[in-house]
């Protein structure tokens, strides 16, 4: 096999939107955003998943850092740029999603909360560039097809 | 993070899980071979190739079409469209992460929110 080959870099695009009305007052869901210890609480998808901040700045050009996967295994790196906030109400940031060294993808994402009635409606809009045909290994494989056999093993491991 | 995916990805997986499939692999990232040019390098019998053609076949990750006595494979990108997985990846991150916030906020109404 020869060591090191790249795949030809492409980049795949998509707009995610996401809604969710909640029965709370716009500003704690705000809150939850801002806060990063809050964040931390909710922010990795099951209780399985933990995601640590490292760097928390939330302010309009401010950066986050953070690491999030399964605890104690924590693979995927994080890195928010803060673009506009709006207090209470909007929250602009740029996403950048990195495994093992390699970027996965860069988004745009948009939170927007809206009081409706005693709730609140959280909009969530990511428009995501997903990078595809970096070599994700840490060398150890060659061309594309170790990247992906990576990926296999880590949802292998991740299932069982 | 990454949670398990559907079928098809399921099949990729299996397709790329043996070393000789790889190296099969990596011989059409470079361009179309036929079967033969495919078994050549490899150490084993001409059946056992076909079978893991069948494989790799199976997965939608190889196509082969023949034309007249020879069968000619080619590597198929579509199925291995990391960034569309990794797109979908981060939809059910999003979901998930949504039922999460529902959670804390319920958990953490005050007394006096209505």
């Amino acid at each position: 096999m020869t060591p090191g080959t790249t795949r030809e870099p492409t980049a795949a695009h998509a707009s995610l939107t996401l809604d969710r009305l909640y029965d709370a007052a716009p500003g704690r869901v705000f809150e939850a955003w801002a806060e990063p210890d809050i964040r931390a609480r909710w922010g990795a998808p099951t209780p399985r998943h933990e995601v640590v901040f490292d760097q928390a700045d939330f302010r309009v050009g401010g950066r986050d850092l953070s690491r999030c996967g399964l605890k104690g295994d924590l693979q995927i790196a994080v890195e928010a740029r803060y673009e506009d906030i709006v207090e209470g109400r909007r929250i602009v940031f740029t996403e950048t999603i990195s495994h093992r060294g390699a970027r996965l993808s860069v988004s745009l994402v948009t939170v927007e909360i809206q009081p409706e009635g005693l709730a609140a409606r959280l909009t969530l809009t990511c428009q995501i560039a997903a990078l595809d045909g970096s070599d994700m290994t840490a060398g150890a494989r060659s061309g594309w097809t170790g990247a992906l056999t990576n990926l296999a093993a880590e949802l292998a491991r991740e299932a069982a | 993070m990454l949670q398990q995916q559907p079928a098809a990805l399921d099949h990729v997986f299996h397709a790329l899980a043996d070393p000789a499939r790889r190296g099969m692999l990596e011989r059409l990232s470079r361009g179309p071979a036929s079967v033969s040019q495919l078994a050549e390098p490899l150490p084993m019998s001409l059946s056992a190739v076909v079978q893991h053609l069948a494989v790799l076949e199976g997965s939608g990750l190889v196509k082969s079409q023949k034309v007249g006595r020879v069968r000619t494979c080619t590597l198929d990108t579509t199925v291995l469209t990391q960034a569309e997985t990794w797109i979908n990846e981060r939809r059910m991150f999003w979901e998930r992460s949504f039922d999460r916030l529902g959670e804390y906020l319920a958990e953490t109404k005050p007394a006096d929110e209505a």
